[in-house]
């Protein structure tokens, strides 16, 4: 029985699939579903750095947020934090207020309910103690955040 | 003199690939396989909430560059609309009707549903194996029967494609560890920090086994180690036909574990691996011979 090889076009696209995937690996290039396949990646170590979101109402109290415990369109969306220093205060306001809009009415996070602003901070996690400390960099966002000049702004702590 | 020798070597490698991949396979192996891609497609967008993608605020909306044209997500009508299409398609590829046309249909919807839920910030991999490895299967003739027993290249290039794309997934998840940490991803305490984070941060099936894990350096290392195996290794089974089973169990535990000690479930990976890996054809056969063998002694 003779063989019936594949068309050309079917040929070119398998192919063309395998090339794509290559160069996206070795370039470490995101292109979704075309990903270069990070997970778990990095090696980890007993300090963690994390970004700390914290809700801040009316009197000043802070709360931190989960965002696993905001509905499921909003998990994740923390992940965008890291774009922060690329993005304009208007915008970083605007994706605070969608947030500080979720958590207002959110039912399983009552302690959220009069958020007002946010607080976001960068820091570094001791896995053992739970000891955190501040790193450079903070947010403060959402439109009805406190006016102090400086709106959105990178600090250093000691 | 070492450079016309490495030359010559890769395109060695790169000859002895394509002449892989051109190879033939049964149309019975290929139908059955582009069938139970099709029925798990067919399961994850039914079983899968999609809907609550549509109240992702426009602010925060970031999707992959094919839906890029999007400035909001769809509504949920438009979501249940695309899930019941999709159902639909997938049985109806699954069925052999049109496949074709229905499995092509049946994985863009996929694409778009899936896209959607990477469409909030973060990469989702979950989804991206089934739809890169089962992308070559929309190119399978439609002519490819289940109980056929046709040997043809036509069958094989897009069966073969999509153990590469397999492969090439794996092994990208090792390499880029390794690029990215090097030996310290095994040798330190990295896979202990991975635990104990996981276990702080959100609630895990097997926490008393994540403890021991982490109370015990050494199997930490080895669970490390393993995971680069199989990693690594992957594009072994493209060459050794009998890696590709040790493989699936390889790679089912490494994804039974994660979802054990980390709560991430990656059974998409796992039922790709087994659709892809295994000769279900050779299965079928090999269970109804013995069926008729055993009939005929009772």
């Amino acid at each position: 029985m003779s063989d019936i090889p594949p068309t050309r076009s079917v040929r070119f696209v398998t192919r063309a699939l395998l090339v794509a995937m290559l160069i996206v690996g070795f370039t470490s290039a995101e292109a979704w579903p075309l990903t270069s396949f990070h997970l778990f990646s990095h090696e980890r170590s007993r300090i963690a750095q994390q970004f700390v979101v914290a809700a801040v109402d009316a009197t000043g109290r802070e709360s931190e947020v989960r965002f696993l415990d905001l509905p499921m369109e909003f998990h994740t969306t923390d992940l965008q934090i890291k774009e922060f220093a690329g993005w304009s205060v208007p915008h970083r306001d605007g994706v605070c207020d969608a947030w500080i809009a979720a958590m207002r009415v959110n039912p399983s996070t009552p302690q959220l309910h009069g958020v007002v602003w946010l607080r976001i901070e960068q820091v570094s996690a001791d896995l053992v103690t739970g000891r955190r400390v501040r790193s450079t960099v903070s947010y403060e966002c959402g439109s009805q955040r406190p006016k102090r000049g400086v709106q959105a702004r990178q600090q250093r702590h000691p | 003199m070492i450079d016309v020798a490495t030359r010559r070597s890769s395109r060695n490698v790169f000859a002895a690939t394509s002449a892989w991949l051109d190879g033939a396979e049964t149309e019975s192996r290929a139908a059955i396989t582009r069938c139970l891609f099709a029925l798990l497609i067919a399961a994850r967008i039914a079983f899968t909430r999609f809907t609550p993608m549509a109240r992702i605020p426009a602010v925060l909306f970031e999707p992959p560059w094919f839906l890029s044209w999007l400035s909001r997500p769809p509504s949920v009508a438009i979501i249940v609309g695309l899930q019941v299409v999709g159902v639909t398609v997938a049985i109806l590829a699954a069925c052999r009707r049109w496949p074709r046309v229905t499995f092509a249909l049946a994985w863009l919807i996929y694409a778009v549903l899936a896209g959607l839920r990477a469409s909030r910030g973060k990469i989702i991999h979950p989804d991206v194996l089934p739809l890169l490895a089962s992308l070559p299967l929309c190119l399978l003739p439609g002519d490819a029967r289940r109980d056929g027993e046709r040997v043809e290249s036509r069958f094989g290039v897009p069966l073969r494609t999509s153990m590469a794309v397999v492969a090439i997934a794996y092994f990208f998840t090792g390499y880029q560890k390794i690029v990215a940490s090097g030996a310290g991803w095994i040798t330190t305490d990295n896979l202990r920090w991975v635990l104990i984070d996981g276990i702080r941060a959100q609630g895990i099936h097997a926490r008393s086994l994540a403890q021991w894990i982490i109370d015990h350096a050494i199997v930490a290392k080895l669970f490390a180690g393993c995971t680069l195996v199989v990693e690594l290794g992957a594009p072994l089974v493209l060459r050794y036909k009998r890696l590709r089973v040790p493989f699936a169990i390889g790679a089912a535990a490494l994804h039974l574990s994660i979802w054990l000690l980390l709560n991430l479930d990656y059974s998409l990976w796992i039922a790709t691996v087994w659709i892809v890996m295994v000769d279900w054809a050779a299965v079928a056969r090999t269970v109804g011979a013995r069926q008729h063998a055993t009939g005929r002694t009772v």
